[in-house]
Order: C-alpha cells, then structure tokens, then sequence
C-alpha cells in the first residue's frame, strides 16, 4: 500500500518531465544541434574537411554588400507584399460570400475553394509549367480568346513576368485555404452582437467595421503572420517551376539564394549566414506586424 | 394590393440577389477547378491532343487513353511510391500527434523546471527557415546511418514545435478541476492525458492530424536528399525525377496522370474528413 | 467506427499500420564491392539493363571477368550534389562514400572549391599517363574537369554544337542557310526569312530559337571565339571587349526591329514541339538535343538538316560545345585502383561503349571509336546527311570550357547585361549599344572579381 503510494507521487511528479522528455530530446538532436552547427559554420570558410577557416564575420560583411542578395530579398518581399495584399481580402471576400446563409450546397463550395490547398507545390509547379506554356497553354489561350488575338507570352522567361508567374500559382493555392480560416472565424461572432448592432440602426458597413472585423481579428493577424514568414521562405514552388534562378534571377528567393550558394558554390558557412541573416529579417518584420496589430486594437 | 405588389417585388429583389450570389460563387468555384478539370483532362488524352483540345474532344471520346496510367504503373514503380507516401505520412502524423499533444499538454497543465525556456527556444525556432538546418542535418543523418533510411524522415519530422504550440494553447481550456478528479479517482498522469484531457481538444487533433498529414504528403526537399532508390521513393519525389527525365518531360500526359494520382488520395481524405477537419478549425484553437 | 479522439486519427492510425506492413516489405539493398553513383537514366540502363545478344549486363560481365560486384545507383542531379558535397566536407570514409560518380557539368564547379590537394575526387594525370590514355582522348574535354591543371575526371562526351534548322521552310523562303559562314551573313538571311513569313501571315515563326533573357546561348557564342568568362584559374574575362561586341550582336537578335529570334517553351523539352510546328525554325543542337528531337520530334525526319555554326572571325570555332558529363573517383575510395580498373571498363572498353551506343547515340571523345560504322550512316532523320560525320567533323575543333564554382555567377552576369542591352534596344535603338555594354560588362567583371576574391578558399 505504501509502496503504491510512492510510486503513484513518484510518477506525478515526474510526469511533465517524462511528456515533454521526448519532444525535448528529439527536439535537441534535430533541430537544435544542427542549428547550432550552421551558427558556428556561419563564422568559417569552408570549402572541405580540412579547409575551414575562421573568418570571423567576413560572410556577414560581404553578404550586406551582396547585390544578388538582395536582389533575391527584392523579389522575396514583392512576392510577399504582392501574395498578402490579394490572398487576404480575397480570402476574406470568399469567406463573407459563403457565409450567406442564402447560399446553398455551402460544404460543396467550401470543400470546392479549400481543395487546390491540398495540391503540392511540386505538383502544382508542374500542373502550372503547362497551364503557362507560351504557345499553347490553356492560360495563353484563354487571354487571346478574350482580347480577340494570338497572343505569345512568355510567363516563365520574360524577367518582369517571373514573380508574377509564381503569384498566380501561389494565390491559386492558398486563397481558399484562408477563406477557411475565415469562414471558422465568422461562425465563431456572436450573433446577437449584430441583432444589437441592427437595434441601433448600423448599416451593413457598420456593422461589418464594428462586428465582423474585430471577431475575426484575431484569425487576421494568425493569417498575416504566418502567412508572411511562410512567403519569406518560398523555396520550391519557384524553384521547380524555373528549374533554378529564373529568367535574369528573377525567381531567386532568400531560401533559394541560400541553397544555391551553400550547394552551388559549396560554400556552407555563407549560405548559413544568409540564413541567420533571414531569420533575423523575418524576425523584424513579425515583430513590427505584432506591434502594429496591437496597435490598431486599442482604436 | 398594394402590400402583395410590394412583397412580391421585395421577394424579386430577393430572388434575383439570391440568383446573383449563386452565379458569383459558381463562377469563383469553376474558376479554381478549372486547373483540376485541365488536369484530369490531360491525363486522359494522348501527347497529340494534349494541347490541341482545351479540356476533352468531345466529338470523338475514342481518343481518351488510359496509356498514361499504364505506363505509370509499368514502367515506373509507382504503386509503390504510393505505399511509400502513405506509410510515411501516416507514421510521422501519428507521431506528431502524439508528442505535441503529450508536449503541449504538460507546458499547459504543469509548472516544471525548464518550462519557460523550452517555450522560449522553440518560439525562436519557429521563425527559422528550415533549409538553414539541412547541411547539419544530413551529417548528421550520415553519422548516425540513417541516410536511405525511413528513419532519417520519420524521426526528426515527430518534432513539431506549431503542434507544441497549438496544443498549449488548447490544453489551456482542460478545466484543472476535472485533472484534480481523475487524480482522486487514482488515475495515472498519463490516462489523464489520455482520457480526460485528449477527448476535450478532440476537435483540434482532427484538424491538425489532417494538416500535419498533408504537410508531409507533400514534402519535398528533404526526402529527395535521404532517399537514394527508386523504391523507396515517395510521390513527389518519383514525379519531380520524372520531369527531369528526358523520356517524360515533354510527356504532360504521364506527369499529369501521375500529379492527379498524387493528389488524388488526400482529396478523398479531407472530403471524407471535412466536417472534422472544419470542426477542429472552428473550434478556434487553431490560431496558435 | 468509433474512437475516443474522432475520426481523423483513427483513420491515420489505420492507414500507418496497414501501409506499414506493404512499405516494409522491401527487400534490403545488396552489398557490392564497387559503388557507382550516376544521375542520367541512359547512362544507368548502359551499365544495367543485359545486351540482347547476350543476355549479360556490362556490371554483370565486369563481375564475370573480375569476380568483383558493382552496383549502381541512380540519383536525382541535385540529391547526388548533395550528398556528395558533404561527405566530401566530413572527409568520410566507408560504405556510403561511392567509388566512382558521374557528375554533370553544371554541377561540377562546387567540387572544385577546396584547394587542389582536397577536391574530394582523385587526381587523375598520373593514372592516364601511366596507361596510355591521355592522347586517346580529345584534349579540350579534359578542361571542364580540371582545376590548377589537376584532372578530376574522364569526359563521357565531346557534345559538339551544330544548328538544325527547318530545310522545308527555309527552302519555300528561297534561303539557303547552310551557305551562311559568318554570324553576319546568317543574321541578314534570318530576317530575309522572318520577313517572307510575316507576308504569308506568320507574325510568330521566328528563324531561331534564341532565349532573351538567359545567358546560357551567349556562353556558347563565347566559347566559339575562345572565351572563358572564367578560366581554371578563376581568372574573369568579362570585360573582354570581344564579349561586349558579342553581346551586342545577340541582343539585336532577339530584340529590337531586327529581331530573329524566339524564346523555346519552357518546362521539359517541349522546345521540340517548338521546331514540330514550325515556330521556331532553327535551334543550337549539341549531339544530345539531337537525340531529343529524334525520339520527341519524329515528325521531322527528312525535314531537318545539320549546320556548322557561323563564326564572328575566321578564328574562331565553328562549334562549340554545350553540357557533359565526367566519371571521377571519389578520393577516399576504399580501393582507388580497383576503381580506376572499373572506371576504364565503363569509358575505355569496346564493351563499354558499345552498352553505351545501345541507349545513346552520343559520341564518345575516345577517338578510336569514331570509326564505327554506326557513326557514318547516311541519316533519313536529316534527309540522308550523315549527321555524325558532322559531328565528328567538329569534333577536334571544339574549344576548351572550363568550369569553376563562380561560373555559375559569371552566367547570370552576362544574362544581367544582355536584359539590359535589349531594354536599351527597346528604348533607344541599337546606337551606342557595344559602347554602353562594355560599360556594364566592366561593372559586372569588378562584382564578379569581388565575388571570387571573396569565395576562393585560401589558407
């Protein structure tokens, strides 16, 4: 009996530890050791087993004045700002528009707009190298049936073309996967906050601006967030779709940028600077989107 | 009269709103099928009418082929790329689950030594590009024999600091009451887990599992280091290889027969688990 | 079915044990006393598949006369760089490290980082030289291997250039391409031949396949006239003013009221359906492109002819020599000479080329080989020309092209200029062109000798 007793203390006091002990140890060994690892080789030049060389903070150094960097984080930030700026009203609009309550087959049309989500990026770079062949892809076709004449555009080797190229894969992929989130959110407001609303005479835009908005604010900010560290880590929907850097590295990326020049060039301490250099910039930028959400809860 | 004439015309009004919503949202949902309608289309036709019809000839159905999905299954191993991914995907979800929900459970529910710097780590993390990791990772996978392994894709992917965080913030809402009950009635820590605790976020296991399944579903850079023969390939490594073999490349119809048959099974997944996965969605624990 | 924490999981759990009892299955990997890494599915099947004469495979009769097992394995381009670069990194030894690779040439240049005494491949000179076989193969394809004057690997392939273009439609234009010998004169015939079709109503057959925004046709045209953007010693002729004219002349090739040329259809090898329909009427074609567009183009057989390539002078090349790849030995090879013994078998021996001549028609750059009737049929593909006597033609005359891990850069430098050039030719007319390219092209040359000085390892 008293020997059950211990035991039964032992194990509770125990038990956090023992929950997380697995998490924590693979945790360790996966992802900060090899992290850890990239933070010291950041510091070296290295070009083979016995050719490492401390260099201090040379790549940092030479990476701020490297003009394909940034070149790379120029295109990255387009693509980010660009990618936001419609996935999230658009999102939001489809979201608001299958909310009606007048709209019938309503799981249809949800499961219809959330399921390109589930296409892959290798796959969809492969589905849309076709839809955006020059000559004969059904996108090109499609706008010279509407503008009444042959058109020849090269979405995938015109330099001003690339980012944009990328974007409409990308929206295609993820718009219907926000309207999700969104159409969680809106079932989630509390209706008698618009039966009130109503009672005071707001009209839709009011009611939109005073009730909806900040119900779903919080899945807003979740969506923008993640949404934005997540576009500065695009990597293989380019990638596989140019095959490389695209038309005059228009299609580089950090990540890609960091790719090439670690397995590229082989130079592993440079492209694990670039990758602190990323996460510190990635780190900036979510902190200045928290800060500013904050911001506008308290007007 | 004038009454009927009025609803009447409020009922028009509501009608042809109601009749334009719908034309809207069937125009946006044709608009984002239309991809996969080209797609399943494609794998269906020959390499000769491939672009020379927008989606099928219909004045002549006899052209429709199934030879793209036979030379899939014949000349590549493709059903075996197929059990490949599933097991793989399954067995990391599996995985995941269990570790986060066990994780986040005890950063939820305990205080411990070492909790807040554990949750501080794994909060710089998350805003670490994967890729920074991967030359470490793969000495270290070399080091460890694990290169061609399943191990090396199975093990480190359990690791999931987003299921740690998401099942924190959800093990917040299992009242401490109901924990301090199944103690008195001599339950062990880990049946509280279990069956007091896991049936209360129960929503949320079932839209993560589907998002993290579909996260590996379509993993891409990491396998393709790890894995160095054809059979033990996964789906979207089989079909990346395929594009950058010159007999496919320009065969559309092949790599489309392949991408639908890819997609294909997640799909039937997330229809079939639809209400769960929106269930665990809006259930509001998702927004980390 | 019922499960306390709902379906998704349950599913899950199902699906991981049931597809775990199938995927398990898979029968182990064999052990082997040699290891070949190799990424190109024709190069696999030549060691792998058995000959149908005799029903062995080249790995197969390797073993019956050695008593030695060979396995290869087929590797994704990237996944083989990958992995290798870091075992080379770690300096490993044991059962993962291959003994021998094949490595393509855009790939090579990251091996070639360390200095020449720990490139993770085993020099080669020595070997060669002791066996005779430095001079049985056509010097200038050593050079893409080499660094410091250091040989690395044994060349598969010589891939001259040539360009095949559309004889039915140049005919019906009444140009007679082939009689082109300078850049020049082919330009002028080109628009000639853009001109006529533009009356027949063809606004987008376009005489060439030139990309307009890459800089991997211009690095040929370089090649042609001697230019390396960087030599074996990393040494940068970008500014060269030979590579400003150069520039000049092709940026009016696809740009401007001159233009000739159009961009190929991205993605696979789709530029065949380009030539299939006649939208683009001549193409660069090393050997290998040749092979593509006789297995993903048969429509054309009869339709198509070979060409030298133009030249800008009278010393240049005319050819040049587009992609390759290199067999090397991996320095900490358990038995370097057992590898260099097999190596010899793959590339040397008739048995070895004959497996290869079997999945390719890729000529070798072991000039005894040349002699093989195979390479001197008359070709119904090229309406009865005996295309690979071309080749073959050209062969001794391809340049010497070097790689290094800054080529790469130097590339995308040249694509850098050229989009500029052919936004001035947009705006601005061709006028002044070769002056202000040479402006940029000295600005580019000191980024790219930054970057070099940057990236050279140096103890």
């Amino acid at each position: 009996m008293k020997r059950q007793r211990s035991w039964w203390q032992l194990q509770a006091r125990a038990a956090p530890y023992l929950f997380v002990l697995p998490f924590v140890l693979l945790f360790c060994a996966f992802q900060l050791y090899p992290l850890g690892r990239s933070l010291v080789i950041s510091f070296y030049d290295t070009a083979g087993p016995r050719a490492t060389r401390f260099v201090g903070l040379e790549n940092y150094r030479y990476l701020l004045g490297d003009k394909l960097f940034w070149g790379a984080l120029a295109n990255t930030l387009y693509y980010a700002i660009a990618f936001l700026a419609v996935q999230i009203p658009a999102s939001l609009g489809l979201a608001l528009l299958l909310n009606s309550r007048k709209l019938k087959w309503r799981g249809f049309f949800r499961f219809a707009f959330f399921s390109t989500h589930l296409v892959g990026h290798v796959f969809v770079a492969v589905l849309f190298a076709a839809l955006l062949s020059p000559r004969q892809g059904p996108v090109n076709e499609l706008l010279s049936a509407i503008l009444g004449r042959q058109v020849e555009i090269m979405w995938l080797t015109t330099p001003s073309l690339a980012m944009p190229a990328v974007l409409l894969a990308a929206w295609w992929l993820s718009i219907g996967y926000g309207m999700i989130y969104f159409l969680a959110a809106l079932q989630a407001v509390d209706q008698s906050l618009y039966e009130a609303a109503e009672v005071d005479g707001a009209g839709r835009w009011a009611k939109f601006r005073h009730v909806t908005l900040p119900g779903i604010k919080p899945v807003l900010t979740f969506l923008i967030v993640v949404g934005m560290i997540g576009a500065l880590q695009l990597f293989e929907l380019p990638y596989v779709l140019f095959g490389g850097p695209g038309p005059n590295s228009r299609g580089v990326t950090v990540v890609m940028y960091l790719y090439l020049a670690g397995f590229e060039l082989g130079n592993l301490g440079y492209a694990s600077a670039v990758g602190w250099l990323l996460f510190v910039i990635i780190m900036g930028i979510s902190i200045m989107q928290v800060r500013m959400m904050r911001m506008t809860r308290e007007d | 009269m004038r009454q009927t004439a009025g609803t009447s015309a409020r009922q028009m009004r509501r009608a042809t709103a109601s009749l334009l919503l719908h034309m809207m949202v069937l125009g946006l949902a044709a608009a984002a099928l239309a991809p996969f309608a080209w797609l399943i289309c494609a794998a269906f036709k020959s390499q000769a009418d491939l672009f020379a019809y927008p989606f099928l000839p219909w004045h002549d159905l006899r052209r429709l082929t199934l030879e793209n999905f036979r030379v899939l299954f014949t000349r590549e191993p493709f059903a075996a790329w197929l059990i490949n991914s599933i097991f793989l995907a399954s067995t990391t979800t599996v995985l995941v689950v269990t570790l986060s929900s066990l994780g986040g459970f005890a950063l939820a529910k305990y205080r411990f030594r070492g909790r807040g710097v554990l949750i501080w780590v794994m909060l710089g993390t998350m805003l670490l590009p994967g890729v920074v990791l991967l030359p470490g990772s793969y000495l270290l996978m070399y080091t460890i024999g694990w290169v061609n392994s399943y191990l090396a894709l199975v093990v480190p992917s359990a690791v999931s600091v987003f299921g740690m965080f998401l099942f924190m913030q959800a093990m917040r809402a299992v009242p401490d009451e109901l924990l301090q009950a199944g103690r008195i009635d001599g339950c062990s820590e880990l049946r509280l887990w279990w069956e007091v605790a896991l049936p209360i976020v129960r929503p949320m296991v079932g839209a993560f599992t589907l998002l993290t399944f579909l996260g590996s579903w379509n993993s891409y850079l990491w396998p393709q280091i790890i894995l160095q023969n054809e059979a033990k390939y996964t789906l979207p490594i089989g079909l990346a290889n395929m594009v950058a073999v010159p007999e496919y490349s320009s065969d559309y119809g092949v790599l489309m027969a392949g991408t639908l048959l890819s997609v294909l099974p997640v799909m039937v997944l997330f229809f079939a688990l639809q209400r769960d996965f929106i269930a665990g969605l809006s259930s509001g624990a998702m927004k980390g | 079915m019922s499960f306390h924490l709902g379906k998704p999981i349950a599913v899950m759990i199902l699906l991981a044990v049931v597809s775990g009892v199938l995927a398990l299955r898979t029968p182990p990997v064999e052990r082997a006393d040699l290891r070949v890494w190799a990424f190109a599915g024709s190069h696999v099947r030549s060691f792998r598949n058995p000959d149908p004469a005799t029903g062995v495979s080249l790995i197969g009769l390797y073993q019956q006369r050695t008593g030695r097992s060979v396995r290869v394995d087929q590797l994704a381009t990237r996944a083989l760089d990958i992995r290798l670069i870091s075992l080379f990194m770690n300096d490993t030894i044991g059962d993962d490290v291959p003994d021998l690779a094949e490595i393509e040439i855009g790939s090579v240049g990251k091996f070639f980082r360390p200095p020449v005494d720990q490139v993770g491949f085993l020099p080669l000179n020595d070997l060669l030289e002791r066996d005779g076989l430095l001079d049985q193969v056509v010097r200038a394809r050593f050079a893409p291997w080499t660094k410091d004057g250091v040989i690395f690997g044994v060349p598969h392939d010589l891939h001259p250039v040539g360009i095949t273009y559309r004889k039915d439609l140049f005919d019906q234009a009444g140009i007679d391409l082939a009689a082109a010998k300078t850049w020049a004169e082919f330009h002028e015939m080109c628009l000639a031949f853009v001109r006529y079709w533009r009356e027949q109503g063809y606004p987008h057959r376009w005489a060439l396949e030139l990309p307009s925004s890459s800089g991997d046709y211009l690095t040929l045209m370089l090649l042609q006239r001697g230019i390396n953007i960087l030599d074996d010693r990393n040494n940068v002729y970008l500014d060269d003013p030979r590579v400003a004219e150069t520039i000049a002349f092709y940026a009016q090739l696809v740009a401007g009221p001159k233009r000739v040329a159009g961009d190929a259809t991205p993605g696979g090898h789709l530029w065949t359906q380009d030539i299939v329909r006649g939208d683009l009427c001549a193409t660069i074609t090393p050997d290998w492109r040749v092979g593509y567009l006789r297995t993903l183009a048969p429509a054309l057989s009869g339709k198509v002819r070979l060409m030298p390539l133009p030249r800008f002078e009278p010393t240049d090349a005319p050819t040049s020599t587009w992609g390759g790849t290199m067999i090397a030995i991996a320095r900490r090879a358990a038995d370097t000479e057992a590898a260099w013994d097999l190596l010899k078998f793959l590339y040397f021996s008739n048995e070895g080329l004959r497996a290869r001549q079997r999945e390719t028609m890729i000529l070798p750059p072991m000039r005894a080989h040349w002699a093989d009737p195979a390479y001197h049929q008359d070709d119904p593909f090229f309406g009865g020309q005996k295309a690979n006597e071309l080749f073959i033609e050209l062969a001794d005359q391809i340049p010497p092209r070097y790689v290094t891990p800054f080529s790469v850069f130097g590339t995308q430098s040249l694509a850098t200029v050229l989009n500029r050039a052919t936004a001035y030719i947009n705006e601005r007319g061709a006028d002044g062109l070769q002056e202000q390219v040479q402006r940029w092209l000295n600005e580019e040359a000191e980024h790219l000798r930054r970057r070099v000085a940057f990236g050279e390892f140096d103890e």
